[in-house]
């Protein structure tokens, strides 16, 4: 059983490690591996490493962040963006460009964005000291939806040529402008994976349901209102660096579950590499089928990761008929 | 001897209503006791207060004579375990990964499970004659081996209290007396406490050595089987009309219903 895991999780592993080779080798120019470490090709190589860095911190923690709020919420739908992150930092980006502070504060406007939406999201649900989960959801929603509509109307009404140029964001991208600011945001989001696996226990009790998690000892409102706040912050972060990258935050948790089972203490490790390996390989293709232009990674994702996972959920069926 | 469980006056429902209207009851240690009445009489709010899922309103619940509400949770769970009506898991966890979770108020956050964890595990899944389910996922289960399964994580909590809500409800009559002759093997071999909700009173007055009551948030009355279960008694609270016999086997009252509305 032990070693049955183990052996998993070196594959998982070693799936990252090849992506990642293939990340920092492949692109609009092939370096061959012997000459990577040239110092003519310094520049190429530390533009390469930020971007697989990028694609690992993002795709683990998207993954990490969907994990835990599919035990919490026990809805199969759950994903990072559910509480509203997504269309908060849109609309908090599209507010920079139109105020013309686009160049120097995006990163900053989406990231506040993204946590108003996720604290108006959390208010609205709250009744008293609870926070019922039917509530949750659709407070999210409701905010997503609206916030969405202002976005669009923004983007209609502006006059502003670089709102269009806002694409970027309502599909991601692994280009990093800034490296001292994804340097911040790994920590960040590493340190939160870290917590999210300590409390891989609480998540295990959780998602069978909260009056069964209270029974075994676990202080359920405060777990939730912590993780919530966690998750958030994590997902505000990761926006602001990389855009919306969808699809990784709803799949990945669920193949994960569908190859190494639901326990939180493997799954989660598991998740973190494959949603790593998953967002690399996907900007891998995006930059490089259609080079010299590059398709946005959310576009890969979604159209890569859709029959993926179709194909596993067919595979699943077909074994538990039998 | 000062009793193990004690409910004083307590008050409690959910948000502006109160369902359970001023209970008293004392649990001792080994006791085996039954809540019975009518829907709606508050038997599943006593044992969500009992739990401390809800806070009382009024009154005051101990446990070995310290407040409930000062009971840190994971200890609390060491002492208490519950068993609902029924648990429906729709992740797929294996049976085994199931019963260990009874042994997360035993570990610490980063603990893995010990050689003792899984012994205890697997002694539970036999003591519910469960142990051929261990591999199996909880999802793939019927309602009577699903039951068996949660009763075994109750178990591997190691509470010196059990809760049961119903937990025969879902189950034929051969699995009821199952489950009800395990209640009974643990009361009496390991000195565990019960208390049981039922809604059958004959299985009620069979297996519990006290009974209370319960009409309209209240105990209407507490005793024996044979001083709880009585024509009277029964008639007045269900409003139904009914003959109380001995059960030939066990002596113990029998209870049988009749057609005629009272």
């Amino acid at each position: 059983m032990r070693s049955v895991g183990r052996q998993r999780m070196s594959f998982f592993i070693f799936v990252l490690l090849s992506v990642v080779l293939a990340g920092l080798i492949k692109g609009s120019v092939d370096v061959p591996l012997g000459e990577l470490f040239h110092p003519e090709n310094r520049p190429l190589l530390s533009l390469r490493l930020f971007r697989v860095l990028a694609g690992i911190v993002a795709g683990s923690g998207l993954a990490a962040c969907g994990i835990a709020l599919q035990a919490i919420l026990r809805n199969p739908l759950a994903e990072p963006y559910l509480l509203g992150t997504s269309s908060g930092a849109g609309l908090g980006a599209v507010l920079a460009v139109i105020l013309g502070i686009g160049q120097a504060f995006l990163p900053l406007s989406a990231f506040i964005g993204a946590l108003v939406s996720a604290v108006l999201v959390y208010s609205i649900a709250r009744q008293g000291y609870r926070i019922p989960i039917p509530s949750l959801i659709l407070s999210g929603v409701v905010v997503s939806v609206a916030f969405s509509g202002i976005i669009v109307f923004l983007i209609s009404v502006s006059s502003n040529e670089a709102v269009h140029g806002l694409m970027w964001w309502l599909w991601g991208s692994l280009d990093v402008y800034d490296p001292r600011l994804l340097s911040a945001v790994s920590l960040v989001v590493l340190a939160g994976i870290a917590v999210l696996f300590v409390f891989a226990q609480d998540l295990n009790a959780l998602s069978l349901g909260e009056e069964e998690a209270h029974h075994l000892g676990v202080q359920t409102e405060r777990v939730k209102t912590g993780l919530f706040i966690l998750t958030s912050l994590m997902t505000a972060c990761l926006v602001c660096v990389t855009g919306i990258i969808g699809f990784v935050g709803l799949i990945v948790p669920h193949l994960m579950r569908m190859v190494v089972g639901p326990n939180h203490k493997t799954l989660l490790p598991a998740s973190c590499l494959a949603g790593a390996s998953f967002l690399v390989g996907c900007d891998l293709i995006g930059r490089t089928v259609f080079s010299p232009v590059e398709i946005p990674i959310g576009v890969i994702t979604a159209v890569v990761g859709a029959p993926v996972f179709i194909v596993l959920m067919k595979m699943q069926h077909r074994v538990r008929e039998r | 001897m000062t009793p193990f469980m004690r409910l004083n006056s307590v008050v409690g429902g959910y948000a502006k209503e109160d369902v359970v209207r001023g209970v008293s009851l004392d649990i001792h240690r080994g006791d085996f006791i039954g809540i019975i009445g009518p829907n709606g009489s508050g038997k599943s709010t006593l044992l969500k207060l009992m739990t401390r899922f809800l806070k009382p309103w009024r009154g005051v619940l101990t446990l070995d004579e310290e407040d409930l509400g000062g009971i840190e949770p994971r200890s609390f769970a060491r002492k208490v375990a519950f068993v609902p009506q029924d648990t429906w898991v729709q992740f797929p966890f294996t049976v085994e990964e199931i019963v260990l979770m009874g042994r997360i108020p035993h570990l610490g956050r980063l603990q893995s499970e010990t050689k003792r964890d899984f012994a205890l595990a697997e002694k539970a899944l036999g003591l519910t004659g469960a142990s051929h389910l261990k591999g199996k996922e909880i999802d793939q289960l019927s309602a009577g081996e699903r039951q068996r399964v949660i009763i075994a994580r109750a178990l591997v909590q190691e509470p010196s209290l059990l809760l049961l809500d119903e937990p025969t409800s879902h189950l034929d009559i051969g699995h009821q007396i199952k489950m009800l002759n395990l209640l009974r093997r643990l009361n009496k071999d390991t000195g565990l406490t019960i208390v049981i909700v039922l809604h059958d009173l004959n299985l009620a007055g069979e297996y519990c050595n006290r009974l209370a009551l319960m009409e309209e948030g209240r105990v209407f009355i507490e005793g024996t089987p044979e001083q709880v279960l009585t024509y009277k008694n029964v008639e007045s609270v269900y409003k139904t009309v009914v003959v109380v016999r001995e059960n030939p086997i066990s002596g113990k009252p029998y209870v049988i219903v009749s057609s005629r509305e009272a």
